[in-house]
């Protein structure tokens, strides 16, 4: 076991001390780092000129300060748009094994938290505003600084899920029912192709987020940077929140498997789901 | 810059610690959250690399939600891995299956 441990620490080393210098501008993903006003001759001329422009691109072609959002959601739009819907469709198959026969406010463990201290539950229930307002924060601001859909989202679901383990369950189901989650579960694949379809519809391509013209785009650099991806990252955010709660409310009240009856609790989201081909809007 | 290869350095060592420790402790409650400082330290080493948005995520998920998860799974089933019960198991299938084992 710890010669083990000694051959990883040794390769670990040996690997860090391989790494090129953090922030050197040779490297290709850091071209775009040199200057704004280095001539691009200069700079193909000393790496090659993807990262440049990728990271010129993100203001130019979407609107975006962050160049990691405008990558992940506007040039590969078809990744993260299928990303959404595995996301969606592994939560339908975790919920129809963990949700036998759809019985209500009757499960077969009942789910007592797991406060036991009175110092828990009271620092639990002052830190969960903050969560629910920081994962707002991070999806907001998903176009101007390091963050997005997928982390806000999680720190939103998070929040949920924490307050329903501390507390019971039907603690949770108060304060999030389980009713409006449904609502919400597609809002990531259905916003995505919601915003995708527009640029149909106008006549662009799919997807074609910037060139649209007549609708709002906002400033560059402010809060409100441009109004595709503002949606996408809120589908996104709110869509990947509420399928963690809704997993976890769905492993809490979990009941036996039974092949009596196909699981019937996955379909109320499916009618939302059903735009994201985008079929008869061709 | 050389400070940031010796903290860098460190948390990579604290990381194969943690990781190592995930594996050995026998107590679950502990694993869990030792695993936890697992995803946080990776989650620094991501941001030393200078990718901010990978290292939210990790924060995120691996430090938050994961850990969360697996204390909710935990709760249903008993804390501690049972080192004697195993023992018992092996002894006995030692015992009864011996001949089957040697004959088959």
């Amino acid at each position: 076991m710890f010669l083990m441990f000694f051959v990883f620490l040794l390769l670990t080393i040996i690997v860090v001390l391989q790494l090129p210098p953090i922030g050197d501008p040779h490297v290709p993903p850091y071209a775009g780092y040199l200057s704004p006003d280095t001539p691009v001759d200069e700079i193909t001329k000393q790496s090659n000129a993807v990262g440049l422009y990728y990271n010129r691109g993100a203001i130019r072609d979407c609107g975006s300060p962050s160049a990691i959002t405008a990558m992940i959601l506007d040039f590969r739009g078809y990744d993260t748009l299928y990303e959404t819907t595995v996301i969606f469709l592994a939560m339908i198959a975790a919920l129809s094994v963990l949700v036998g026969k759809p019985r209500k406010k009757e499960y077969h463990e009942p789910w007592i938290g797991l406060v036991r201290y009175t110092v828990v539950g009271t620092v639990i229930k002052k830190i969960v505003p903050f969560m629910v307002m920081y994962g707002l924060y991070v999806i907001f601001h998903g176009e101007v600084s390091p963050g997005g859909g997928f982390q806000g989202g999680v720190i939103l679901g998070a929040s949920f899920v924490l307050y329903a383990l501390i507390f019971s369950y039907e603690e949770g189901e108060k304060k999030m029912p389980s009713d409006a989650l449904r609502i919400v579960n597609a809002l990531g694949p259905f916003m995505y192709a919601f915003v995708g379809l527009v640029g149909v519809v106008t006549g662009y391509t799919f997807l074609a987020n910037k060139v649209i013209k007549g609708i709002p785009h906002g400033i560059e650099g402010t809060l409100f940077s441009s109004l595709p991806l503002l949606l996408i990252e809120l589908g996104i955010g709110f869509g990947v929140g509420s399928i963690i709660t809704h997993v976890f409310y769905g492993y809490v009240t979990e009941r036996p498997f039974t092949l009596d009856s196909p699981s019937p609790q996955s379909s109320p989201s499916r009618g939302e789901g059903k735009d994201e081909g985008g079929g008869p809007y061709r | 810059m050389d400070l940031l290869i010796i903290s860098h350095i460190l948390i990579l060592i604290l990381l194969i610690i943690s990781a190592v420790a995930t594996i050995v402790s026998k107590d679950l409650l502990h694993a869990v959250i030792i695993f936890s400082v697992y995803s946080f330290s990776m989650a620094i080493t991501y941001l030393i690399l200078r990718s901010p948005d990978v290292a939210m995520t990790e924060a995120a998920v691996g430090a938050g939600i994961s850990t969360l998860l697996f204390v909710a799974a935990l709760s249903k089933i008993p804390r501690y891995e049972e080192e004697e019960q195993k023992d018992d198991y092996s002894d006995k299938t030692k015992n009864d299956t011996s001949d089957k084992f040697l004959s088959s």
